[in-house]
This record gives structure tokens, C-alpha cells and sequence, in this order.
């Protein structure tokens, strides 16, 4: 009886806060088709070899001012079906928040997202959240983070101090779908070395703008978003391994961030030492973007993009494509109306020469349409040649996986 | 004699120094004038919505807000939220205006949560795909122009000063502007924009003018043509608010990440 009075208090209160919230909440969000094609067929034998793939995802946006603006609400779920990947059927809270804001602090309890970085080609510092690697491979997508973050912009500079009470393990692709790594990470076996999901991390940064400088400097404590990727013997160890297992580890990751405006050049710079993971170890993006204004018959910007990558990690630690790398890119803004853009990149390794092509190009269609072309092309990317020890390039298995995507895109 | 007309020559000149004013001189009173009036206002927020029309009259349209916050010597502190068109919703842009200085600029773009420094050097660049370039746009200081008086003209029944401005910033697409400025209220008519060929690209005309705490002018209306490809983009800019209590700190790179 008294469980059933609860309920009904509990389903009217949800119902006026649901009934409130519609009146006075903003509500936006966007829908998307996917459609992958795939140039080649995939590496292993149990991965689906069809060429395309249609995939549709949701995430609408609610946000709730209240208190004369002090006081933010934001929901934002987020849910994919795909047709090719089970693993990537999936849904997620990308946010649910409270935010107060204040003249002299602010906090955000709940669900959030932050990004800390200014790098083209890699996400080296960005360490709040975890990827949503099966969303996207590149692991610039980031699952919701559970959160308290305080900030104080103060004379010195901005500072932002973060609890983060719980840790999410990053997504992988199930095994049939693309993008696996040689042999594939079985998910499900996904260790944390001695301790719970309610390990918590601790992380702070500081930033700062000097004139045409902006300088972030940062320290996290607690659980790698970045797991090891140990094999597993499944048939015992007279057979291959059967599969990597993803293992995540306390560490310790201090972080710098720098970018700077010079006339026509963006100067941009990450690096990271990390320790927790085999030796201490350090790693960097430096590079520059270059834009020439006003190209083509006008209107027309052309940028050119040009970075460095180094990776001073061992073979103890979460494997990255990134150890000695060359990334360079041609962007191209038209400034119509649409505004459409162009992205050609290219990533090459200069010791395995493993090479990644992409290609993005957007264009809005009216007011709430936008249609996005992304690809990626693999060259020179070996195959395993020991059965027994894990590759030596951390995209063997990803080497067939050539792709376009099309994707048409409804703001709302 | 000779000391006799050389007084009378000072004292005409101390009477009436009109006189001796060269045109340079005088554009740059008053356009100073101008810059004088509308000192002091501290802050201003207002709405506004633009609405691009190309040479077929397909028509498209952006929303956004826009917060000022007057910086003493130096140029205003600006941000702009969009509204609109729905893929670029909560995006936001911060300038700092210096001047003949290079600006300092950043985007936030929401759905990355990422906040990228913007070159500023890009003067001529169109707006959103608008017929109005950045300068066009961003605040106007008078040490970014050197100023010539032209000549007094009625324009629509209004009184106005011609002065012709010269940007001496970097990196401008106009070689001059001719600007109709009303006696009145010292505020822009009509503005014409040559560009680095020295022909006429965009006329820009100002109307709706409404007057805020009994001393500022805001134009409610802009209407930009131009004249060589045939497109044209009207702003409206609308529930002007004065005294939002703004400061330095409302108008900082992380200060962008929680605006809506």
C-alpha cells in the first residue's frame, strides 16, 4: 500500500516536472542515416564483408535556465542502431547536469563532457572523458563522465578542479564488425587492476591567456581512459592468442596545451608524461595551421595544415598508432551561405610508413538539413607475420577497412 | 602693418578655427564627436537576426545575440551566440577589438566542447556567408580610420556630415569608405564600401534608430547591397539592453562554454 502511494507521488511528481520542463526547457538536438561504404573486404572471417551499411543515431538537447540564469539543466541522451556492428548499436548519457553558475565560481554535478586540447590530429590531453571508440575509431567521440567540477576564474587565470566518482570502460567493435585490431579486444574480459569502477580520479587544470597565447597546464590522478591490450591464450599458449584483453591502470598524466595566433598562423602544441603504464613516458603534437584568406575568386579560405607527432611510449603500455608521425591537411572554407567545407588529411608513420587518408566535406541544405561526407583510406599497413606476438602496427587488423560514409544529418 | 594683419590673422583663426581646419582635420572632429557621444555606455546586449538574399532571392537566415563590453583604451570586448541556422546553435564567438592592433578571437564550438583562436587577419572575409565582411561587423574605433570632411548632404530629409574614412589597419578589402553621418544624433545614414580596385562594392544603409537611456543611438535596421554580384543580407538588431552589469570576466574564453 504505502509502495503504491510512493509510486503514484513519485509518477505525479515526474509527470509535473516532465509537464513543466516541455514549457519552459530548449529543446534542439539532431537525427542522422549513416551509410558506410566499404571498399574491400574485412580481414577476419567471422566480420561481415557487405559493402554497405546503413546506421541511424538521436541525440536530442534539453536545457532549463532557472533562477535568473544561474541554474542550467542539461539533458542530452544520446542512442544508435547499426546494421553492421551490434557493439555499436548502443546508447548512452552524453550529459545530464546541473549547472550553478556564479560571479566568482562555478560547479557542474552530474553527467558532463570537457575537452582540454588544440591539436588537428591527435587528442593527446583530452583525458576527461572516455571514448566512444565503436561511435567513432578515431576515439574523438567521448562517453558521459559522471562529474563534480568546480571552476574559479580568478586574475591568475581559470582554474578547474574535477571529482570524477566513476569509470567508464572505453567501447570496442563487436567482432564482426570493422575496425579490429589483429587479433580483436574481446570487451567482455576487460580488466581493472585492482580496484572498481568506483575508483575515483582527480584531475585540475589551469589556463591562461598571455596576448596571442592560450596555455592550459594540467594534472590527472586516477583511472587511464587508454587501456592495455594484452593477448589472451584462449586455446592455451601452444596456440595464437585468441584475442587482447583491454587492461586499465592508476596513473598519473601531467599535460600542457598551447595555442597561439601569429597573422595568418594558428600555433598549436599538446604534450603529455605519464606514468602508471610501464616506464614514465612522454608524448607530443606540435604543428601549425597556415590560412590564406580570400582564395579561389574571392570569398574562399584555404588552410594548410602541418603537424608532428611523437610517442616516447613502450611496448608495456596502451598501444598507439602515433610514435613517430607526420600529419598534414588541406581545409577549405567557401564562406557561401551553406558553408561548406573540405577536409583532405593525410597521417603518415615515418618508420612503418603506415598511412592514413581521410577526406570530410559538409554543406548545410536550408535551415535545418546538412550533409557530411567522411572517408578513410589505410596503405602500407603490414600484416601479422608472428602469429604469437601482437602486431607491431596497431591498425593490421584495421588495413581492409577503407570506407565512406555518407551521412545526412537533421538539426532540429 | 605686416604685425597688425598677423594679429588680426590669430585672432580670426582663435574665433572661428573652422577656418583653419583642414578637411582631415574636420572628418576627424567629427567623427571624434561621434566616438565622444557614444562613450560611456559600459555594456549593451541586443538580438538580432540576419536574413541573406542572393542575386535569385533565395533567402536564408541566422540568429543571434550579441553582448559589448566597453574596455577603457582599448577597443570593446564582444561576444556573439548563434541561435540559428540549427547545426551551429550554442556556437559562440569572443573578439577583443584593438584598434589598428590585429584582434584576438576565439569559437566555441558546442558540439566538440572545443574552444579554437580564430586569425584575425581575415578583415575581408564574409560573415556567415553574408554580404558583411568581419570589419564590417566588428566595433568601431576611431584610430582604425583616417578621416576626410567631404561635404554636408540631406539624405532622406536628414542633415548629414560626408567624411570619408581610410582604414589604416591591416589587411582591409576597401580601399575608402563614404560615410552619411546624421547631425543629430552623429550616427551612420548610409555608408558606401570601394573596394581595393577603387570601385563600389556595397552600399550599407542604417534605419529604425531608437535612442537608449536618453543619450545612445542604436540603428534597428541594416541593409547591406552589393552592388557587384547582386546579393544583399538585412540585420535586424532588436531588444537592445543597457546595464547588464557585464564584466571581464563574462567575456573569456571559458566564459564561452556556458553561454546559450
Amino acid at each position: 500500500m504505502i509502495a503504491k502511494v510512493a509510486r503514484y507521488i513519485l509518477f505525479s511528481l515526474w509527470t509535473v516536472a516532465l509537464a513543466t520542463f516541455a514549457q519552459a526547457a530548449d529543446f534542439s538536438g539532431k537525427a542522422a542515416v549513416d551509410t558506410r561504404f566499404f571498399t574491400e573486404p574485412p580481414i577476419f572471417a567471422q566480420q561481415k564483408d557487405g559493402v554497405a551499411y546503413p546506421s541511424v543515431m538521436i541525440q536530442p538537447e534539453f536545457r532549463h535556465d532557472w533562477g535568473s540564469g544561474n541554474n542550467r539543466l542539461t539533458v542530452i541522451p544520446f542512442a544508435r542502431y547499426d546494421s553492421l556492428d551490434k557493439h555499436r548499436t548502443h546508447w548512452d548519457v552524453r550529459e545530464f547536469s546541473w549547472l550553478h553558475m556564479q560571479k566568482n565560481w562555478d560547479l557542474l554535478v552530474g553527467v558532463g563532457k570537457v575537452f582540454w586540447g588544440t591539436t588537428e590530429s591527435r587528442q593527446l590531453v583530452d583525458i576527461i572523458n572516455q571514448s566512444d571508440l565503436i561511435e567513432k575509431f578515431s576515439g574523438e567521440e567521448k562517453l558521459g563522465q559522471p562529474m563534480m567540477n568546480l571552476n574559479l576564474p580568478t586574475d591568475y587565470g581559470h582554474f578547474s578542479l574535477f571529482y570524477l566518482p566513476y569509470f567508464r570502460e572505453r567501447t570496442f567493435p563487436s567482432s564482426n564488425g570493422r575496425f579490429l585490431f589483429d587479433p580483436p579486444v574481446r570487451n567482455s574480459e576487460g580488466k581493472l587492476d585492482g580496484f572498481s569502477h568506483w575508483q575515483p580520479s582527480f584531475a585540475g587544470r589551469w589556463s591562461k591567456t598571455f596576448g596571442d597565447w592560450d596555455v592550459g597546464v594540467a594534472h590527472f590522478w586516477g583511472v587511464g581512459r587508454e587501456p592495455r591490450l594484452v593477448p589472451s591464450f584462449g586455446q592455451g599458449f601452444t596456440h595464437p592468442p585468441t584475442g587482447l584483453v583491454p587492461i586499465y591502470d592508476l596513473i598519473h598524466q601531467t599535460s600542457i596545451d598551447v595555442q597561439g595566433v601569429l597573422g595568418n598562423w594558428i600555433w598549436k602544441a599538446e604534450a603529455i608524461t605519464r606514468s602508471g603504464q610501464g616506464d614514465r613516458f612522454a608524448a607530443a603534437v606540435v604543428g601549425f595551421e597556415y590560412t590564406k584568406y580570400g582564395v579561389f575568386g574571392g570569398s574562399k579560405d584555404v588552410g594548410f595544415l602541418l603537424e608532428y607527432l611523437y610517442d616516447g611510449r613502450s611496448s608495456f603500455a596502451p598501444p598507439t598508432p602515433f610514435n613517430n608521425d607526420i600529419f598534414s591537411g588541406i581545409r577549405v572554407v567557401f564562406n557561401d551561405p551553406q558553408n561548406t567545407e573540405f577536409l583532405f588529411t593525410n597521417t603518415v608513420d615515418l618508420n612503418t610508413h603506415a598511412t592514413i587518408l581521410g577526406f570530410n566535406a559538409s554543406r548545410r541544405l536550408g535551415e535545418k538539413w546538412k550533409i557530411e561526407l567522411e572517408s578513410r583510406f589505410f596503405a602500407n599497413i603490414s600484416a601479422t607475420k608472428n602469429p604469437f606476438a601482437p602486431p607491431k602496427e596497431i591498425l593490421t587488423g584495421m588495413r581492409n577497412d577503407d570506407y565512406i560514409q555518407l551521412r545526412v544529418v537533421r538539426h532540429f | 602693418m605686416k604685425l597688425k594683419s598677423l594679429i588680426c590673422g590669430v585672432l580670426l583663426m582663435a574665433a572661428f578655427p573652422a577656418l583653419a581646419q583642414t578637411d582631415e582635420e574636420k572628418g576627424y572632429a567629427i567623427q571624434a564627436e561621434a566616438n565622444r557621444r557614444d562613450n560611456g555606455y559600459i555594456d549593451s546586449m541586443h538580438d538580432a537576426v540576419m536574413t541573406l538574399k542572393n542575386a535569385q532571392g533565395e533567402v536564408s537566415t541566422r540568429e543571434f545575440v550579441v553582448k559589448t563590453l566597453e574596455v577603457a583604451d582599448d577597443g570593446d570586448k564582444e561576444m556573439g551566440i548563434f541561435h540559428s541556422p540549427a547545426d551551429v546553435k550554442g556556437t559562440a564567438v569572443l573578439t577583443f577589438s584593438h584598434g589598428t592592433k590585429p584582434d584576438d578571437q576565439w569559437i566555441y564550438l558546442p558540439s566538440l566542447k572545443r574552444v579554437k583562436r580564430v586569425a584575425t587577419v581575415n578583415k575581408s572575409g564574409p560573415f556567415v556567408g553574408s554580404e558583411f565582411a568581419f570589419e564590417d561587423i566588428s566595433s568601431w574605433e576611431l584610430d582604425k580610420y583616417r578621416y576626410r570632411y567631404l561635404r554636408d548632404e540631406e539624405i532622406d530629409g536628414n542633415d548629414c556630415f560626408v567624411v570619408e574614412n581610410y582604414p589604416v589597419y591591416e589587411y582591409s578589402g576597401y580601399t575608402k569608405q563614404i560615410e552619411w553621418l546624421d547631425k543629430k544624433m552623429y550616427q551612420p545614414r548610409k555608408i558606401e564600401f570601394y573596394d581595393r580596385k577603387g570601385a563600389l562594392l556595397k552600399t550599407l544603409t542604417f534605419s529604425d534608430y531608437n535612442q537608449y537611456l536618453d543619450r545612445y543611438w542604436r540603428a534597428g535596421k541594416l541593409q547591406m547591397d552589393n552592388v557587384q554580384n547582386g546579393k544583399s543580407t538585412e540585420l535586424l538588431r532588436k531588444n537592445y539592453r543597457f546595464k547588464n552589469n557585464f564584466s571581464d570576466r563574462d567575456f573569456t574564453e571559458n566564459a564561452l562554454k556556458n553561454v546559450r
